[in-house]
C-alpha cells in the first residue's frame, strides 16, 4: 500500500474542569492514504470535531486542554512543529471546512476578504491578484454572481452560500488534505447534494485526500472509501465503506446501521441504539460501549477490559472482545432481532 | 438520509438540600482560594476593627487641637504624624472608618431601595411604566454619579446626610438597570408564567418569584458598587462640600491637607492611602463574591 | 441606508428627550432650594429689593413648568440667564472656559482608550499567566483609586520630588500631561477589563478558529479580527464611562487647578451661584449625550450589522 499523508497514533484530548476531566479523545490511530475519502462516523459527543482539531492544533490553548500522541504529515509530527511551521501547513497543506457556517465566518469582514486572507497567508499578492483568485474561487464553488458576493458580508449570505464559501477557503490554496467536519448540517436537503457536488469536485481537481465528517451513513457510503467509527472518544470499527456496511464487525456500527432507514426495507431496520452516549467525564470501564452493547449479555470481560482494535481481514478492524459472534449474517440478524424485543 | 439520533444528556433534576450545601462549600472553598478577595476581605475587616475600637486603640481625640503639635512627621507618638491644627492623623484615620464605612453602605442601601424596586416594576411590566422609567434612568444617567452627586449636595446643601443622600443617588440609574434586565430575564421563565396562569396576583408574583431569584445578583452588584459611593462621598469632601471638618472624614481630610504637599505630604498620603484602601477591598471582596455567586454578572 | 437614518433619528429623538428632561430636572430642583431660593441666591446681604429682583429675574414667582418654558426660551436663544456670584452671563463664563475642559476630557479618554485597550489585550492572549494577573491587579487597582489622591500622588511625585513638570494651571503642553494621566486611569482600568472579558470571548469563537485554520499570524488573528469584533462592546463602555470621566474631570481640575467649567462649577456650589450650577451641569450632560450618539454612529463603522439595526 501507498504512504498514508497522515497517520495519527495514540492521539488523546482532555479537557480537565474544575471537578473532573473529560476524555473527550482516547488512543486513536488512524491513517488517511493520498486521494482517498475517509469517513468518519460516530454519534453526536463522541469526539470526531475534537480530533480533526486537535490534529492542527486549533483547539484553544490553556493549562486546561491536554494532548498526547502523534499526528505525522509529511514526516514531520504535528503536534511537536514549531507555531511557525505549523502555520505554513494550516491552510496550505491542510484545509478545514469547520462544522458551522453560520459562526465560522468573521462577521465585521467581507467575506471576499476572508477568502483573499486565505490566499494571502501563503502566496502574498497584489490586491487585484487576489480579488481575481478569490471571485474565480466562489465561481469554482457555485456562487452565482462571484463578483458581487465578493464583497458581500457574511451576514448577506445564506446559510448554503456560506458552506459553499467555506469550502471555497479550504480549496483555495490547492492542499493536500481537506477536513471537512459535517459540511451539510446545518443546510436543507437539496443543497447538501449540491454542497456534496462542489465539494467532491473540489477534491478531484487537486487530488486532494478528505476527511469526511459526518452523521449520515448515507452519505458515508456515497462518497467514502474507508470509514472511521468513533464512540466515545475511541475508535471502534475501520475499514472499507463495502466492507463495513456488509459485514460490521462491532456491535455500534451495526446500530448505526440499525438507524439507517433501509429503502422498501424491514420496520426492524428502523431502531435506533437504546440508550445514549456516555459523559465523557465519566467513560465506563472496560468496553466504552457495554451499558448500551445488546451482544455482551452482561459478559464479566466487557466490564473490565477495554477490547484492542484488532484486525478482523485485511484492513478491516473492530474493538470488540466478541466480534467473532458477529461473523455470520445469521448473528447479524438474531442481534437485530434482539434490538427489537 | 439518517441522522443518528442525538439524545439529551440527562440534567437531574436538583433539589436535594445536601447538594446545595455542597454547592456552598464549594462556592466558600472557591472563595477562599481566590487570594485577591481574601485580601479585600481583610482590609475591610481590619478598617472595621480599627473604626470599631478605635476609643480602645488609641488615645488621642481626632478632633482635638493643639495647634504646638501642628505638622508634626510620623514618629513613635504619632505614628502617621500630625496635621495642620495638630490632630493626630492616625486617630481621624480611624474614627474616619466610621463615615466611610457607614457612608457607603446606607448610600447603597439607598439606592438598591429605591432603583431594585422601580428596576422590577419597569422590566415585569413592560409598557409605558417601563418606558416612564426608562427615560428617568437615562436622565439620571446623563448626569453620571458624581455631578448627580454634587448637583444634589448644590441643593440640599453640605453635611453628613446630605452625602448620604447624593452618593445613593448618583448610582440608582445602575441598579434600576441591573434590576430591570434581571426582571425581564425572570419573566421569560416558565414557573412566571405558570404562576401567572394560576391568576395569583401579578405584584405577588414580582415580589416572590422575581425578587427572590433576583437577590444574588443584587447582592453582588451592591457590594461592588460600594466602592464608588465611597469614591463620591469622598470626593464631595475633598471639594468641601461633603462632610464638614472638624469631622474626620478622609475625603474632607484629603481636600484640606492638599494645601499642605509641599512641606507636610504625609498629611495627604494617609488619607488617601486610606480611601484607596477601603474601596479596593470592597472591588476585590465584590468581586470575589460575583465570580462564586454569579459568573454572568461578569464584565 | 434608510435602516441607518431611521436608527440615528431614534438615537437623536432619545437623546432631546433625555435633555429635557435634564433641564426640567434642573429648573424643579430649584424648589428643593431650603428656605427663599431667591434670599440663597441673592446672598446674606442683600436688600429686600435685590431678593426680589432676582425673584423676578429668575422668573421664581411663576410655576415650576412656567419656568421650564422660559429655560428652554432662552436655551434656544443661546442664554441661560446672569451669574448670581459675578452677573456675568452664564454662557459667555462657560464658553470661555469650556475649551479647557474639552481639552482635558478628551486627552483623559484618549489615555483611557489607548492604554485600557492595549492592557486588556494583553491580559486576554497571556489568560491565566502572570501578565494576565498583572493587568487584572492594575485594573482593579485603577477603579479603587480617587482621582483626586492620584493627582496629588503624581504631583508630588513629578513635580516636587523630580521637579519635572509644573504643577497647575494650563499654560504649557506637558502641564496637560499629568492632569490627563490622572483623569484617564479610572477609564482605563474600565476599559482594560471589559477588553479583556470581550476579547476573550472572541478569541473562543468559532471564526477566529477558522482565521487560525487558515495559517495567518497571531497579530492578525488578535489585531485585526478579534480585536475589531470586541470593539462594539468596548465601544459602549467607552460611551458611559465618558460621564465617569465628566465627574473625574470636576475634581481632576480641582487638583490642578485647571481653569475648566469644572472648577467653575465646584465655586460656583460654593458660592450657591445656583443660574451658573446650572448651566455647567447641563453642558456636563450634553456633552455625555453627544459623545454616546458619536459611538453609536462608531458602531455603524464597526460593525456592518448594525445598519439593519434600523
Ligand atoms: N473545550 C471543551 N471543554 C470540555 N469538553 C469539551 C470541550 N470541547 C469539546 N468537549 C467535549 O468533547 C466531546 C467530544 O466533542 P466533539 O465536538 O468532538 O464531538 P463530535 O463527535 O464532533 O460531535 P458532533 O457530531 O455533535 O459535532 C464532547 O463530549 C464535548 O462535550
Ligand atoms: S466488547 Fe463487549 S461491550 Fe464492547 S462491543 Fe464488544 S460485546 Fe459489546
Ligand atoms: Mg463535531
Amino acid at each position: 500500500m501507498t504512504e498514508p499523508v497522515m497517520s495519527i497514533q495514540d492521539l488523546s484530548v482532555r479537557f480537565r474542569t474544575h471537578d473532573s476531566v473529560v476524555r473527550a479523545v482516547d488512543k486513536v490511530s488512524f491513517d488517511v492514504y493520498p486521494g482517498e475519502t475517509l469517513g468518519v462516523v460516530g454519534e453526536s459527543g463522541s469526539g470526531k470535531s475534537v480530533t480533526m482539531l486537535s490534529i492542527l492544533r486549533l483547539l484553544q490553548e490553556s493549562k486546561r486542554l491536554e494532548t498526547s500522541g502523534h499526528a505525522w504529515f509529511d514526516g514531520q509530527d504535528l503536534l511537536a512543529l514549531r507555531q511557525k511551521d505549523l502555520r505554513a501547513i494550516r491552510g496550505r497543506d491542510i484545509a478545514l471546512v469547520p462544522q458551522d457556517p453560520m459562526t465560522c465566518l468573521d462577521p465585521v469582514f467581507k467575506v471576499g476578504n476572508q477568502l483573499s486572507e486565505a490566499i494571502k497567508a501563503h502566496f502574498p499578492g497584489s490586491r487585484g491578484s487576489l480579488r481575481r483568485k478569490g471571485v474565480e474561487l466562489l465561481d469554482l464553488v457555485g456562487l452565482p454572481q462571484p463578483d458581487r458576493q465578493y464583497d458581500q458580508y457574511p451576514h448577506e449570505y445564506s446559510g448554503g452560500m456560506r458552506q459553499r464559501a467555506m469550502i471555497a477557503m479550504g480549496v483555495a490554496n490547492d492542499p493536500k488534505l481537506i477536513i471537512a467536519d459535517e459540511p451539510t448540517t446545518a443546510l436543507d436537503v437539496t443543497i447538501q447534494a449540491q454542497i456534496m457536488d462542489v465539494l467532491r469536485e473540489a477534491q478531484r481537481e487537486s487530488n486532494a485526500s478528505l476527511v469526511l465528517i459526518t452523521h449520515d451513513l448515507g452519505l458515508i457510503a456515497e462518497m467514502a472509501d474507508r470509514v472511521v467509527v468513533m464512540y466515545a472518544g475511541h475508535v471502534v470499527e475501520t475499514g472499507d465503506v463495502a466492507t463495513i456496511f456488509a459485514h460490521p464487525r462491532h456491535p455500534y456500527t451495526l446500530g448505526l446501521m440499525g438507524s439507517l432507514p433501509q429503502t422498501g426495507g424491514d420496520e426492524k431496520w428502523l431502531r435506533p441504539i437504546p440508550g445514549s452516549p456516555p459523559n465523557l467525564a465519566a467513560v465506563p470501564s472496560g468496553c466504552p460501549f457495554h451499558p448500551r452493547c445488546l451482544l455482551s449479555k452482561g459478559r464479566e470481560i466487557c466490564r473490565t477490559d477495554l477490547p484492542a482494535l484488532d484486525t478482523v481481514e485485511g484492513s478491516h478492524r473492530s474493538a470488540c472482545h466478541f466480534k467473532e459472534e458477529l461473523a455470520d449474517e445469521a448473528a447479524q440478524l438474531l442481534a437485530q432481532a434482539e434490538q427489537i424485543t | 438520509m439518517a441522522e443518528i439520533a442525538v439524545p439529551e444528556s440527562g440534567g437531574g433534576g436538583g433539589d436535594s438540600l445536601a447538594r446545595r450545601e455542597r454547592a456552598q462549600l464549594r462556592g466558600l472553598r472557591t472563595l477562599l482560594r481566590n487570594k485577591a478577595a481574601v485580601f479585600g476581605i481583610l482590609v475591610l475587616l481590619l478598617f472595621a476593627v480599627l473604626a470599631a475600637a478605635a476609643p480602645l486603640l488609641t488615645s488621642y481625640d481626632p478632633t482635638e487641637q493643639s495647634l504646638s503639635d501642628a505638622f508634626l512627621k510620623p514618629s513613635g507618638a504619632h505614628l502617621l504624624g500630625t496635621d495642620n491644627l495638630g490632630r493626630d492623623i492616625l486617630a481621624r484615620i480611624m474614627y474616619g472608618g466610621r463615615y466611610t464605612l457607614m457612608i457607603g453602605v446606607l448610600a447603597v442601601s439607598l439606592a438598591t431601595a429605591i432603583g431594585v424596586p422601580l428596576g422590577l416594576i419597569s422590566g415585569y411590566l413592560g409598557g409605558w411604566v417601563d418606558m416612564v422609567i426608562q427615560r428617568i434612568a437615562d436622565i439620571m444617567l446623563a448626569f453620571n454619579p458624581f455631578l448627580l452627586a454634587l448637583l444634589l449636595v448644590a441643593v440640599i446643601g453640605v453635611g453628613l446626610k446630605s452625602v448620604i443622600i447624593a452618593a445613593g443617588f448618583g448610582v440608582v440609574p445602575q441598579f434600576i438597570r441591573l434590576a430591570r434586565g434581571q426582571a425581564l430575564s425572570l419573566r421569560e421563565e416558565v414557573y412566571v408564567q405558570a404562576a401567572d396562569a394560576f391568576g395569583s396576583k401579578r405584584m405577588t408574583t414580582l415580589r416572590r418569584h422575581i425578587l427572590r431569584n433576583s437577590l444574588t445578583p443584587i447582592v453582588v452588584f451592591a457590594t461592588l458598587n460600594i466602592g464608588l459611593t465611597v469614591l463620591v462621598a469622598a470626593g464631595l469632601g475633598f471639594l468641601g462640600l461633603g462632610v464638614q471638618s472638624p469631622t474626620p472624614e478622609w475625603g474632607t481630610m484629603l481636600g484640606e491637607a492638599r494645601e499642605y504637599i509641599f512641606y507636610a505630604s504625609y498629611t495627604s498620603t494617609f488619607p488617601g492611602l486610606a480611601i484607596f484602601l477601603v474601596v479596593l477591598g470592597f472591588n476585590l471582596a465584590g468581586d470575589g463574591l460575583r465570580d462564586v455567586l454569579d459568573p454572568s454578572l461578569r464584565a | 441606508m434608510r435602516g441607518l437614518s431611521t436608527y440615528l433619528m431614534g438615537r437623536l429623538v432619545a437623546a432631546v428627550i433625555t435633555l429635557l428632561g435634564v433641564s426640567f430636572v434642573l429648573v424643579a430642583l430649584i424648589q428643593f432650594l431650603p428656605g427663599d431660593p431667591a434670599r440663597v441666591i441673592a446672598g446674606l446681604r442683600a436688600t429686600p429689593e435685590q431678593v426680589a429682583r432676582i425673584r423676578q429675574q429668575m422668573g421664581l414667582d411663576e410655576s415650576v413648568p412656567v419656568q421650564f418654558w422660559r429655560f428652554l426660551e432662552h436655551l434656544f436663544h443661546g442664554n441661560m440667564g446672569t451669574s448670581a456670584r459675578t452677573g456675568d452671563s452664564v454662557v459667555s463664563e462657560i464658553t470661555a472656559r469650556l475649551p479647557f475642559t474639552l481639552e482635558l476630557a478628551i486627552l483623559g479618554t484618549l489615555v483611557g482608550v489607548v492604554a485600557g485597550i492595549t492592557l486588556g489585550v494583553i491580559a486576554a492572549t497571556h489568560k491565566d499567566r502572570l501578565l494576565d494577573s498583572f493587568v487584572s491587579m492594575v485594573g482593579v487597582m485603577g477603579i479603587s483609586m480617587p482621582v483626586y489622591w492620584l493627582g496629588i500622588l503624581l504631583i508630588m511625585l513629578f513635580s516636587v520630588k523630580l521637579q519635572m513638570l509644573p504643577v497647575s494651571g494650563a499654560a504649557t503642553l506637558s502641564s496637560l500631561v499629568l492632569p490627563s494621566v490622572t483623569l484617564g486611569v479610572f477609564s482605563m482600568a474600565i476599559i482594560a477589563r471589559m477588553t479583556r472579558s470581550t476579547m476573550i470571548d472572541e478569541l473562543g469563537q468559532d471564526y477566529v478558529r477558522t482565521v487560525r485554520a487558515k495559517g495567518v499570524v497571531e497579530r492578525v488573528v488578535v489585531y485585526r479580527h478579534a480585536l475589531r469584533n470586541a470593539f462594539v462592546p468596548i465601544l459602549t463602555v467607552i460611551g458611559l464611562q465618558f460621564g465617569t470621566l465628566l465627574g473625574g474631570a470636576v475634581l481632576t481640575e480641582t487638583v490642578f487647578a485647571w481653569p475648566g467649567i469644572g472648577r467653575l462649577l465646584v465655586d460656583s456650589i460654593s458660592a450657591r451661584d445656583y443660574p451658573m450650577v446650572q448651566g455647567i451641569v447641563f453642558v456636563f450632560a450634553a456633552m455625555f449625550i453627544v459623545v454616546n450618539i458619536i459611538t453609536d454612529l462608531l458602531y455603524t463603522v464597526v460593525d456592518p450589522r448594525v445598519r439593519l439595526y434600523g
